[in-house]
């Protein structure tokens, strides 16, 4: 199995690297597509209706410039969420693989500051 | 005789389903319609016939469920409740649907429910919400063809089995599934409720979501060609995602909006410059001036029709050769914007840099709008949750958007000499624009609430829809813009003739010269803009301006108060201290900024 390098690290670093606590995924996490099954979503009337809900399967389609939104896509359609939103969509697992190509798994620097997380 | 409908029958569904487009279908009305969510903010009643019965049909905003998160969301459930209709069609109804929303204040007998057939768990998740008000329900399986195209197939006769009623499949741009629709309504409305679905539904309260879950389920079937079990996103999804990130979205977005910039202005200006202006110069003005030198006899009269305001000339010039042309190619370019779902993708890429000025993505919208008519963008800040929101936004209508007749003005006085000066004059209006939006977003209290928003699927506009959607943007232009036009036209005619208005040059002078260096007629354009904002720029057309005047003249007109309708409707959706407060910071803003580039410019020039 090999990592797929992608230029999302790059995207991994200040506030998301703060958000991305190992073990505690989150959609800000993500790089773009990427995708991750939703573990818990924040109590907001209008997150399960637009397809919010966990269990559900979500990827990240684009992530907003100057700090803009995740565009995230769910039962093929596509939600920004800000990105402080976004932060507390927990995701299940981290740094396995989710399907076929596509990666969950922390930027290098976390890897380097957690050993555990390979 | 004319009998008022007996029943009352809501239309109901998610945002974005195509409600409007069904209403529009059913009732032959023209309630604005686009491609994306909260179009619809306020309700509009209208009759359709249902063979021999006719009913009155009512178009609700769209709601994801019924906790009525934002404004435009809780009328649509004050109304199914029936309560409050009364006392808020005051404020919620639009123009000659007030009264037909008042006969349906005694509530609805019956709610057409539009599911998405892209989304059916979260729209029956809505149905089951609206069941429980105990109301017979007929659901419209809207947007098959789209659902169609991803290859799925969905049994509507097992879904009308296990809720209990009528699911009728509908196309409603195309206007498939109409003749069941009005059939399976009609029954309804015959026979009342079934009480079986809503039976099943209280038993299950507090599991709606795995309820919608496993009916939605079961009701589809996924057929993904030879591709596998995989769906394969087509060209347009992919473009749909492509022009949200960075790149190429952002580069992709600046390209867009100066094409559609330059769109609106060459299409407006090449309209009136080739078609519009040999017309009226050529063939109707000298017409109308010989028709009425053989019969009126020159004196105040004659000058009234025909003189340097007659409002036979510029009355008539005024409105349909400057100004519908832009009107025209602007409603175009944007009907394309609303139709193909770029607007949302704009507002998603735009959001980051919009946060700055304390605005979310989805502000753009209400922004873009503006450039057509202050009024609806002002009511399209309903859609927005927080009131700090609307307000800012409010604020930049009002302060910095010229609406289409007056960049129309704006255009054809600057043009004349320069189009730079015309995209000079937009550059600086965006510069305020971002100065009010950080200003207002310290100065206001009240958090932003992050951006939720779905980007609605990319389309392909249809050209019959987007032709009727121009042509009835014109018709409401000739009704609501143009006609006045031609009556503060007149007014300016009877203040020149009569010579109040030299009267008001000498009282407004030191304002007028002394401060903004304009001559003393152009106390004119600003007396007449406090009813129309075009009426602010117009009259500057007839002076015989220096390039500095000129532009003192149009940033004064720009930044002047907004027109008397706008501040009717400022005071119906705030309040009459904020609609006072409005024209007090635009008039004194307009002059402050124009003075100081009379001073700034005349040191230079």
């Amino acid at each position: 199995m090999r990592f797929r390098k992608r230029r999302g690290n790059r995207a991994l670093k200040s506030k998301d690297a703060v958000s991305c606590i190992p073990g505690e995924l989150n959609l800000a996490c993500l790089s773009e597509g990427q995708e991750a099954v939703i573990a818990s979503v924040p109590d907001m009337p209008l997150f399960p209706p637009l397809g919010l809900r966990p269990g559900k399967k979500v990827k990240v389609c684009a992530k907003g410039c100057f700090g803009g939104p995740i565009i995230a896509e769910v039962d093929r359609r596509n939600i920004a969420l800000g990105r402080c939103l976004a932060r507390e969509v927990r995701l299940h697992g981290s740094g396995h693989l989710v399907s076929e190509g596509d990666l969950v798994r922390p930027s290098l620097k976390m890897q380097a500051k957690y050993p555990n997380l390979k | 005789m004319k009998e008022t409908p007996e029943h009352t029958v809501l239309l109901m569904g998610p945002p974005n389903v195509g409600k409007s487009v069904l209403f529009n279908r059913l009732t032959g009305l023209n309630v604005s319609c686009a491609n994306y969510a909260g179009t619809t903010v306020e309700f509009t009643a209208g009759k359709t016939k249902l063979g021999k019965t006719e009913v009155s049909l009512v178009d609700v905003p769209g709601t994801y469920t019924l906790e009525a998160t934002n404004e435009a969301e809780m009328v649509a459930v004050d109304m199914l409740s029936g309560k409050s209709m009364l006392s808020k069609s005051g404020s919620h109804c639009s123009g000659s649907s007030c009264q037909l929303a008042e006969i349906a204040s005694s509530g609805p007998s019956a709610v057409l429910c539009v599911l998405d057939a892209g989304n059916l768990e979260s729209s029956l998740y809505l149905l089951f919400q609206v069941l429980e008000y105990n109301l017979p329900v007929v659901a419209a399986l809207n947007r098959l063809d789209l659902a169609d195209e991803k290859g799925d197939i969905i049994d509507t006769s097992f879904l009308s089995r296990e809720l209990g009623l009528p699911v009728v499949p509908t196309v409603a741009v195309e206007g498939k599934g109409f003749e069941e629709l009005k059939s399976a309504l009609r029954s309804v409305l015959e026979k009342g409720k079934s009480p079986s679905p809503v039976l099943r539904i209280k038993k299950q309260k507090g599991f709606l979501w795995p309820l919608a879950e496993e009916l939605a389920q079961k009701a589809l079937r996924r057929n993904f060609g030879d591709g596998g079990q995989v769906w394969q996103p087509g060209r347009r999804q992919k473009w749909g995602v492509l022009l949200l990130r960075t790149w190429p979205g952002l580069p992709l977005a600046f390209v867009i909006l100066l094409l559609t910039f330059g769109m609106v202005v060459g299409l407006g200006m090449s309209l009136r410059q080739y078609i519009l202006l040999p017309v009226f110069r050529g063939v109707i003005i000298p017409g109308i001036m010989e028709g009425v030198q053989g019969v009126v006899a020159p004196g105040f009269v004659q000058n009234m029709l025909i003189g340097e305001y007659g409002f036979l000339v510029k009355g008539l010039e005024w409105p349909f050769a400057l100004v519908m042309p832009y009107v025209l190619s602007f409603y175009f370019a944007l009907a394309l914007l609303e139709d193909s779902g770029y607007l949302p993708r704009l507002g998603g890429l735009l959001d980051g840099l919009l946060n700055r000025i304390g605005l979310r993505g989805s502000g753009i919208i209400p922004l873009l709008l503006g450039y057509g008519c202050g009024i609806p963008a002002i009511l399209a800040t309903r859609a927005l949750d927080s009131r700090k929101e609307r307000l800012i936004i409010t604020t930049m209508i009002c302060l910095a958007v010229p609406c289409i007749s007056q960049s129309g003005a704006l255009i054809a006085l600057l043009s004349e000499r320069s189009v730079g000066l015309v995209l000079v004059i937009f550059i600086f209006s965006f510069l305020v624009m971002a100065a009010a939006g950080l200003l207002l977003d310290r100065l206001l209290k009240g958090a932003r609430p992050p951006m939720v928003m779905e980007i609605p699927e990319l389309l392909l506009p249809r050209v019959d829809v987007l032709g009727k959607k121009v042509l009835m943007r014109l018709k409401l232009f000739v009704m609501d813009g143009a006609l006045p036009m031609v009556g503060a036209v007149a007014l300016a005619a009877l203040l020149f003739e009569s010579g109040i208005m030299a009267y008001l040059g000498v009282v407004l002078r030191p304002l007028v010269s002394g401060w903004l260096g304009l001559p003393q007629e152009a106390a004119v354009p600003l007396v007449l803009g406090i009813m129309r904002r075009e009426m602010a720029v117009l009259p500057l057309l007839e002076m015989d301006l220096t390039l500095l005047q000129l532009f003192v003249g149009a940033v004064v007109g720009l930044f002047y108060v907004p027109c008397i309708a706008i501040a009717a409707t400022l005071a119906r959706e705030f309040n009459l201290s904020i609609a006072a407060g409005m024209l007090l910071l635009t008039s004194s803003l307009a002059f402050l900024v124009g003075g100081i580039f009379f001073r700034v410019g005349s040191f230079f020039l």
